[in-house]
């Protein structure tokens, strides 16, 4: 019997239709960049909603898989938010956010090579021994393909995974943008992912812009709009594929509609979880899989 | 070295000037930032409309940090006065 969960993203801005909807609502997912500057009595109403809902705090700042070293003074901060929370997991992005000085401002693609695979492993032991508890780690959306790469993304994650022993959070709208932006199979992709280790999902919208230079359109993950059809069918298939039980966070970030519209998708993901557990096939192991499950009996 | 390459992308995220003239001329500007022949070689293949896209994005998401940041130090002013009232 799975026991698969749908929750959302909390933000001051849906506050109340949130708590007033906890019913239909099986997990709460805090950012952790808006909440580090917390007030002590905002971090106890955090800790107060945490007992309400699990929670789960999903961190954006500390670019774990950058080549810089991560900074104890935001591995710090982070571990007092988990200690006041007391969430049921945390997560962090597979991204360099700085470098050489200079703050990107949001989730850049490092190259993805052996050499970032070791530095990401080596941040998360970082932040392990800081925090005490592995972030489950995300794929993120990118416009442009990190340059200097010698692994494709699937292995590159799959070799930290395999590498750090920490699990993966799979964005599904970003993994969706990257693929018709840069033109990939995103169910082949599924296909050499270590699925064992997901136990995490997101789901959002984006929209398509026409590109001002005149080439064409590319899929923006603005987490400004509805999650659209593709991203539920690659649920279903994520739901087909494993055995675990996945928790689904819709993230939205504005242009918030009303509530019984967020609801109505929530239960999208429930009936594409509930599609996707259906479909199941007795499930073969990839050859990702086989190769984490091989790394972990040594 | 990776270091040196996201120190050169991080830069030409961030920094108007240095991607105006990494476009202009992408070799001798990863010659200059110290990149290897084949890591200059590498970045010289970066798409200029990608990366176009890809530092629009980051300059946005910088002014809304700017913004949120101006918010929240405002707030904690306002937090601080009202306990010391």
């Amino acid at each position: 019997m799975h026991t698969d969960r749908v929750g959302i993203g909390w933000r001051p801005e849906l506050a109340a239709d949130i708590l007033s909807s906890l019913d239909q609502i099986d997990v709460l997912e805090l950012v952790a960049s808006s909440s580090v500057q917390a007030s002590r009595r905002e971090r106890m109403a955090l800790r107060l909603i945490a007992r309400q809902a699990p929670v789960h705090i999903h961190g954006v700042d500390l670019g774990l898989a950058g080549s810089e070293e991560v900074s104890g003074r935001r591995l710090d901060a982070m571990a007092r938010l988990i200690h006041d929370v007391e969430p049921e997991a945390w997560s962090e992005h597979l991204s360099f956010v700085r470098a050489g000085g200079h703050e990107i401002g949001h989730l850049a693609a490092p190259p993805r090579s052996q050499a970032s695979v070791e530095n990401s492993a080596r941040n998360l032991r970082k932040a392990v021994d800081l925090i005490g508890a592995q972030p489950a780690m995300e794929n993120i959306a990118t416009l442009i393909q990190p340059p200097c790469s010698t692994l494709s993304e699937s292995a590159w994650m799959s070799h930290i995974a395999m590498t750090s022993g920490c699990d993966l959070l799979l964005d599904l709208h970003n993994l969706y943008a990257n693929s018709v932006n840069f033109n990939f199979d995103p169910l082949q992709f599924l296909g050499e992912l270590p699925l064992q280790r997901v136990r995490t999902i997101h789901i959002a919208g984006g929209r398509w812009i026409t590109s001002p230079e005149g080439h064409g359109q590319y899929l923006l993950d603005d987490h400004l709009h509805a999650v659209t059809g593709p991203v539920y069918e690659l649920l279903a298939e994520v739901a087909s594929r494993v055995e675990q039980p996945l928790t689904v966070i819709l993230e939205r970030d504005g242009r918030y509609p009303e509530m019984p519209l967020l609801l109505e998708e929530l239960e999208k993901a429930r009936q594409a979880l509930h599609t996707g557990r259906q479909r199941a096939a007795p499930t073969q192991p990839t050859n990702a899989d086989a190769m984490v499950l091989a790394c972990h009996r040594r | 070295m990776q270091n040196n390459v996201e120190n050169f992308l991080a830069q030409l995220y961030a920094d108007p000037q240095e991607r105006a003239r990494f476009l202009h001329d992408p070799m001798t500007a990863a010659k200059a930032a110290g990149l290897s022949e084949w890591e200059c070689a590498e970045v010289s293949k970066i798409s200029p409309h990608e990366l176009a896209r890809a530092a629009g994005s980051f300059d946005r998401k910088r002014e809304v940090k700017k913004r949120h940041r101006r918010l929240s130090n405002v707030r904690r002013l306002l937090r601080w006065i009202k306990d010391i009232l």
